[in-house]
């Protein structure tokens, strides 16, 4: 039995100073006092943040048999408002090695089994620093007057994000360790999400910070780490894979619009949907002949043009003859279905080799560098597959419209389907080689050991995604997944190496 | 026993210690920005707070002061799609420019924080104090008074957004009882702020003078003929305030800006620029050039003509008015001009305009006498001097000061306000663009606005 009480406090300051030089004299002279003009020198600021925790736990182990734990912290942030700094967020844990029971000693082929469960709350304080005080921001000048004014609204009661989690495992090990089998069932509840909630114009505020709605994740992991093979050829294998889901539960009904938060461009918050669920038109190809268009779709009210060859031909969703974002729909998810990975290090005398493989299957990418190359929204270079086959004359027949500078009917402007592609993947992430030379052989020349390895990473993917990496994670926010915005490839590389140990 | 006793008490001091001191670390300020608890401590601060007003007006005059004012009236001819063509043509939707307030609330939001504030700072009823509430409280009327004018029944919201909890979904109010509120501020600010400031900043900040002539245009707005003359008999009679004698000057009074004519203008500078060259001057390539109407529309013989645009060309492909005359703009002017809102001409032209509509001999021959001193510098010979006169060259006295006024304030963004509030919006644009209906007058309200409040509904004629 054991128990620990605790305090601790931190403190981040962040001091920025910039200043940048131009037109210098010459190359020699590289110091600022050198330069022509210097500015940047209103990129001087400070900020900081500070955290303060109690924190208690208390542990009980019964001969390795029964193991219980229990903690409780509380946290205080500087970044939430005076009114709510901190949180509580106790946890418990409990373990049952049964294996070490009486009734379980007959079974030989399993030598260790564990039950795990565990509660707790976890909390987020990742939002700016003094976002809850409210701020008011310089260089609001009329002329020459130095001019202030309001620019976020304070919010006293804004605190912690706070996550529950609940959590099952099992451990088991078989065949004295040649085996072992880890797996997890977890539900984890997000409420009180920090999110930045649109505000009325009226309010002179675009937006305020505030702990809205519930998301709820559920997932299972399984793992298995085997040792396949233990004589002279070794061969071990490990093999995780985890499947997740995710769901928006609720949502504060005054913020929402048509029953949904807009989030950026391409995605929507929606109860019962997961994050990052795009929203868009639905792209169904493209009218060949005028008179394909036997509906007589209109562009975005009932008196609008009528859509003609070579426009897209979208899903009129609301079935009222027109095309207006009424007529926007789930067009993807970019969440994956189940990701995960499988090693197998082989090994036979002195040579041994390490192949690593990734996966992840059912996620969607919305390839927005698709929607650059093959339209002209600006005046950016198009691919030859676009230039080639845009549609051209009465008759045509191509999956690109016909190609108008700033279209009025929109046919590129659009969030819509045809940029959505699946983005499931398997990877080779990497491979190695590798020979150690004997022993005695390597003390001939007084060294204690000597390895000669060739390894690649990023060696070979297996998708249908059209873009550089399926892999995208350009977009910071995790509430707006999965758009490739030309996200840079992770680059092949092989690698000849020597290792010496003296 | 006792040990014990004395070592939870130890602890007991440890924790007590401890929490007394985790609210002072807790508690941090911003550095390098004011937070909402900070700012409007001190009286300086308070300056710098209506500052911030001003620097709103800048952005929400920047470009709409022109869409709003003459976008839909017919002065001006057109050469782009876009927003413009949406305004002149009639064809407005939720989702044009001009029909986003945001800029005008932005401002209200920054005047509601500094008229609340400012009383904290200041000893009760201090001079200082309450002049910088009267500039606050006349900013925020001239805000209110182009959401009237533009969407009609506008959220009428005077306090400051300080806490979450507070109703942000208002709904629309009666535009009457936002025109009243109109009036209070204005009268509180003529009767509080400074009756002059002695430097340039008369013409460019809100004093007794501006006040009054802001009022001024309001009543007319409201028919309130005779307070509208005694305010701009305050104004006419106030030192400040002289018609500028000679053509070059009122040239001048555009393109330099801060002329003695001159009553509220928002100022600009090299960097705070304003969109009147991508309005009217943009090499050969403006938003607005003046319309064939409008060019057939002058007396013979008037040198204002010069100074609005290039009359050599059948088709002038700028307005020199703000630029300059003769400016060609190929190599990029910045655009720094302050904008004039109201200038004692205007002024002179309502009291006229009140003055007939109370009618009467007299009266009729008071405001026919306005404006000859407006004439006689633009060197119009033609006598406008009785009722008579008057009817031959215009139908009617009315018209005839509407038609000066056209001339006199073109461009200014007077033009679409004065057509709506003498009736006459519907004669004059239907020929031009088939305007029919009332309810049309008024813009409607942005998508934008609607989506993020489900209180807020529809102009009728929009929906």
């Amino acid at each position: 039995m054991s128990g620990l009480l605790g305090f601790s406090q931190q403190e981040w300051k962040t001091d920025v100073t910039g200043l940048n030089g131009s037109t210098f004299v010459s190359d020699d002279i590289r110091t600022l006092n050198g330069a022509g003009t210097i500015s940047g020198q209103e990129v001087n600021v400070a900020y900081g943040h500070s955290m303060a925790s109690f924190f208690a736990r208390g542990a009980y182990d019964y001969k390795g048999k029964y193991l219980f734990e229990v903690n409780l912290r509380a946290d205080g942030s500087s970044r939430f408002g005076k009114n709510n700094r901190f949180g509580y967020f106790p946890s418990a844990s409990a373990a049952w090695r049964f294996s070490d029971e009486n009734w379980f000693k007959p079974i030989k082929f399993v030598n260790d089994a564990k039950l795990r469960f565990s509660v707790g709350q976890t909390g987020n304080e990742a939002i700016d620093n003094y976002t809850a005080q409210g701020t008011f921001i310089t260089g609001r000048n009329y002329l020459t007057n130095a001019g202030v004014a309001p620019y976020q609204m304070p919010n006293a009661d804004l605190s912690w994000e706070t996550t529950t989690q609940y959590n099952l495992g099992l451990d088991l090990s078989f065949l004295y360790g040649r085996v072992d089998f880890i797996f997890d069932a977890y539900i984890k509840n997000t409420k009180d999400l920090l999110y930045d909630v649109p505000m009325p114009n009226t309010t002179g505020f675009t937006s305020v910070i505030n702990n809205v709605g519930e998301v709820q994740n559920k997932g299972l992991e399984f793992s298995v780490i085997s040792k396949n093979l233990v004589d002279n050829f070794k061969w071990n294998t490990t093999f995780n894979i985890s499947f997740n889901k995710n769901k928006v539960v609720s949502l504060p009904q005054e913020v929402l619009v048509n029953g949904y938060i807009q989030n950026g461009s391409f995605h929507i918050l929606k109860e019962g949907e997961p994050i990052s669920t795009f929203f868009g038109y639905k792209y169904k190809g493209i009218y060949a002949y005028d008179t394909d268009n036997v509906d007589q779709l209109r562009h975005l009210n009932s008196t609008g043009k009528i859509f003609k060859g070579g426009d897209v031909i979208w899903e009129d969703i609301d079935k009222n003859g027109y095309i207006d974002q009424n007529d926007r729909t789930i067009i993807g998810n970019a969440q994956p279905l189940f990701v995960g990975g499988l090693t197998n290090d082989f090994s036979y005398k002195n040579f041994s080799l390490n192949v690593f493989l990734q996966f992840s299957y059912g996620n969607d990418i919305y390839n927005n560098v698709d929607y650059y190359r093959n339209s002209i929204f600006s005046y950016n270079n198009v691919s030859t597959e676009f230039y080639y086959n845009a549609w051209r004359n009465q008759g045509d027949v191509t999956e690109y419209p016909k190609v108008v500078r700033n279209d009025p009917m929109q046919n590129e402007a659009r969030v819509q389907s045809r940029w959505v592609e699946d983005g499931s993947y398997l990877k080779v992430k990497s491979a190695t080689f590798a020979y150690e030379f004997p022993r005695n052989f390597v003390s001939k020349f007084k060294l204690q050991s000597l390895k000669l390895y060739v390894t690649g990473s990023n060696l070979l993917t297996f998708t249908n995604y059209s873009g550089y990496d399926p892999d995208v994670n350009t977009l910071s926010s995790g509430l707006r997944l999965g758009v490739d915005y030309g996200s840079y490839p992770q680059s092949r590389t092989i690698l000849f190496g020597l290792n010496i140990g003296f | 026993m006792k040990k014990i006793n004395y070592k939870i008490f130890l602890l007991g001091l440890a924790i007590f210690s401890i929490t007394s001191c985790v609210d002072a670390l807790l508690d941090k300020k911003p550095i390098s920005s004011f937070s909402a608890e900070s700012f409007y401590r001190t009286q300086d601060q308070a300056k710098a707070g209506v500052y911030g007003v001003y620097n709103a007006l800048q952005s929400a005059m920047h470009t709409n002061f022109s869409f709003w004012g003459e976008g839909r009236a017919d002065n001006v001819k057109i050469k782009h799609a876009g927003e413009t063509t949406f305004l002149q043509n009639n064809t407005l939707t939720a989702s044009i420019t001009s029909a986003d307030w945001t800029a005008l609330y932005t401002l209200i939001s920054r005047a509601n924080y500094a008229i609340a504030n400012i009383p904290k700072v200041f000893p009760e009823n201090d001079p200082t104090g309450n002049q910088l509430i009267g500039q606050s409280r006349a900013l925020r009327a001239l805000a209110y008074f182009y959401l009237v004018r533009v969407w009609g029944d506008v959220p009428l919201i005077l306090e400051p957004y300080t806490e979450t909890g507070q109703d942000i979904f208002v709904s629309r109010e009666g535009s009457e009882k936002v025109l009243d509120q109109i009036e209070a501020d204005l009268i509180f600010a003529a009767a509080n702020c400074v009756e002059k400031f002695n430097t340039t900043n008369d013409r460019i900040m809100f004093n007794k003078g501006s006040a009054n002539g802001l009022l001024t245009q309001v009543y007319m707005w409201r028919k309130k003929y005779n307070e509208a003359i005694t305010t701009a008999n305050l104004v006419i009679a106030n030192p400040l305030y002289s018609l500028v004698t000679t053509m070059s000057a009122w040239g001048s009074m555009f393109s330099a800006s801060y002329s003695n004519e001159s009553i509220f203008e928002v100022g600009y500078n090299d960097t705070q620029t304003n969109g009147l060259r991508v309005l009217y001057a943009i090499g050969s390539d403006a938003h607005y050039t003046p319309s064939n109407k409008f060019m057939a529309s002058f007396e013979p013989g008037d040198l204002r003509r010069s100074y609005i645009y290039d009359e050599t060309q059948a088709d002038p492909k700028a307005m020199w008015k703000y630029l300059g005359k003769g400016v060609s703009d190929q190599i990029a002017t910045p655009s720094k001009q302050n904008i004039i809102l109201i200038r004692l001409a205007d002024i002179m032209l309502l009291k006229a305009e009140a003055l007939a509509k109370l009618g009467g001999s007299a009266n009729i021959s008071a405001a026919l006498s306005l404006l000859v001193p407006i004439r006689t510098r633009a060197g119009l010979s033609p006598a406008l001097l009785t009722e008579a006169q008057a009817i031959s060259m215009y139908g009617s006295v009315e018209n005839a000061i509407l038609h000066e006024r056209s001339i006199e304030l073109c461009f200014e963004g007077h033009r679409w306000f004065d057509l709506v509030r003498t009736g006459k919006a519907i004669s004059t644009m239907q020929p031009i663009n088939g305007l029919s209906n009332e309810k049309n007058l008024v813009w409607p309200i942005s998508t934008n606005t609607i989506d993020k409040n489900p209180n807020i509904v529809q102009n009728e004629f929009y929906r």
